[in-house]
């Protein structure tokens, strides 16, 4: 059900059926590559090892209650220690225990779990977490995944692993798809093209990105409006999401980061 | 077109009242083209983001002139609004490696295979399919690189079909060869005739002189939507069209949406951003 008008949108936007605040300590990262938070503490996840659905109920996740019908994210308050872009995603799938040394394509752990939300794959989008720091050689890396339709086999674009600022723990790099594709259902194998020099570990992240937050100005609390400065967006949440979050950072740390994400339920 | 009514008409329909299928549509460009690094930005000019990886997935280098849709590789891949309604974009957000602006356009006719070494008229041809007549005011010509051309500096002009409909129109010379304006998905826009302010069509491209390396270029008819600045790395930058100027975007069914950034610096980009639709 939707919200059925603006009346009803003030009422359920000054008292929301859910509002879960949350912090995140600092994470070192590098300014302007993408980061993920999954295993930053307070409320960390684990490093996965076997391939798995997480859910609201995992640890790491946000941990909203499912509502009686629908969900929508109608409200949020930010602020970080640093300026930056907090993704908010559902992280749909993830397995670890890959290595930055090993050339042939790895299956441990592989496939991924198949998706129990957003099943068609559109939209999702892959990438490859690091867990623990790999090597300081650069180098690339490609995944065998299947798509939105269905199609296996398919081949991500190369692209960089390995060396500063693609090898740091926490760090996620994203996999772009073959020509002609949109989504991804599927993680099968995994190539590094050459030795990293260090095996560390890192895994596969299937996510779905939910929304945006920027935080322009350091320090500063933000407030987040559907109607006021986030061009309409009011995301579904759809049942068991695990919520969580990617950084885009303008520093080289997140610093401490705090807010309080408000859902409404119809 | 027909317009929202009111806010509790958008908030109902942002919510997924009435069909309002509200959905974010996410993307994310990686700074290679196949399998090398895209090529050195130079800045303040404008560079093409449809050849760069990422998702939805890169687009091929145009061969024969074509209009392309949202279903052709490249364009973000919206779907069409279903029962009758009309697609409207609410917002759009992004964020990068490095500061620049992101321009949304809607990319309406295209052409590969052209040489930086044929000085007499290289045909265009092909019809636009979206913003084709009256709607044409907007429309521009650009010149887009797909392999670098020579380093001879040059001018290029387009004999087109203005906004009225009136054929043999000829571009303003622009500069085209030499640096900032050879390299790989470097985009030249073309300035109309003086009076003009759009395109229905484009018949042929001339090059005065060679550049001295054929490359491989086109003509890309495009319609530009919306700018999005990215100030500095890891800052974001919503355009919100619910708050914000020029307000609520129109997406014609079948439009092919696509990237181009103009760089504040030579680094190459990665950028990362969501488009906002709903229809109503």
């Amino acid at each position: 059900m939707a919200i059925a008008t603006l009346a009803a949108y003030r009422t359920v936007s000054f008292a929301p059926h859910q509002k879960i605040p949350f912090t995140k300590n600092n994470l070192p990262v590098t300014g302007g590559r993408l980061s993920d938070l999954w295993t930053t503490a307070p409320l960390a996840g684990a490093a996965p090892t076997t391939a798995v659905v997480p859910t609201r109920a995992t640890a790491g996740a946000l941990g909203q209650f499912n509502p009686a019908a629908d969900m929508q994210l109608i409200r949020a308050t930010l602020s970080a220690a640093n300026a930056g872009v907090f993704w908010l995603i559902d992280r749909l799938s993830h397995q670890g225990g890959l290595s930055g040394t090993v050339i042939t394509a790895q299956t441990t752990n592989l496939p991924t779990a198949a998706l129990t939300r957003y099943t068609s794959g559109v939209g999702v989008m892959m990438g490859l977490t690091i867990y623990t720091i790999i090597g300081t050689t650069a180098t690339t890396v490609t995944v065998s995944y299947t798509n939105e339709a269905g199609t296996a086999g398919r081949t991500s674009e190369a692209t960089v692993f390995g060396s500063t600022s693609f090898r740091e723990a926490g760090r996620m790099i994203l996999l772009p798809l073959q020509a002609g594709d949109i989504g991804v259902r599927s993680v099968e194998s995994v190539t590094v093209l050459a030795t990293t020099g260090t095996a560390g570990n890192f895994g596969v992240t299937l996510f779905r990105p939910i929304l945006a937050l920027s935080v322009p100005v350091t320090s500063q609390s933000f407030e987040w409006d559907p109607l006021f400065n986030l061009g309409a967006q009011a995301p579904d949440i759809v049942d068991n999401a695990c919520l969580s979050w990617l950084a885009i950072m303008n520093a080289a740390n997140t610093g401490v980061v705090q807010g309080e994400l408000s859902f409404a339920e119809n | 077109m027909t317009a929202f009514a009111d806010l509790s008409e958008l908030v109902n329909r942002m919510t997924g009242g009435n069909s309002g299928t509200p959905v974010n549509v996410p993307f994310y460009k990686d700074a290679r083209v196949g399998a090398a690094a895209a090529a050195a930005n130079v800045a303040g000019r404008i560079t093409s983001l449809w050849a760069y990886n990422g998702q939805p997935s890169h687009g091929a280098t145009p061969g024969a002139v074509a209009a392309p849709t949202n279903a052709t590789a490249g364009a973000l891949r919206q779907t069409n609004p279903g029962g009758g309604r009309q697609l409207w974009c609410t917002g759009v957000w992004a964020t990068g490696l490095v500061a620049g602006t992101l321009t949304l356009y809607d990319r309406l006719l295209h052409i590969g295979g052209l040489s930086g070494t044929v000085t007499t008229a290289q045909t265009v041809g092909g019809s636009l399919t979206r913003y084709a007549t009256t709607t044409s005011p907007g429309n521009e010509i650009w010149v887009e690189i797909y392999t670098a051309i020579g380093g001879t500096g040059t001018t290029v002009t387009a004999s087109y079909t203005d906004q009225d409909g009136n054929a043999g129109q000829t571009t303003q010379a622009t500069a085209i060869g030499g640096a900032g304006f050879n390299e790989a998905q470097r985009i030249i826009k073309l300035p109309l005739a003086s009076g003009d302010n759009g395109v229905r069509a484009v018949a042929s491209v001339t090059v005065l002189a060679t550049t001295g390396t054929a490359g491989n270029f086109g003509v890309t008819v495009a319609r530009p939507l919306a700018v999005i600045p990215v100030p500095a790395a890891g800052i974001g930058y919503v355009r919100d069209f619910v708050a914000q100027q020029p307000g609520i975007q129109e997406i014609l069914t079948d439009a092919c949406l696509a990237w181009t950034w103009q760089a504040n610096t030579t680094t190459v980009p990665q950028i990362h951003g969501g488009v906002q639709l709903v229809e109503r």
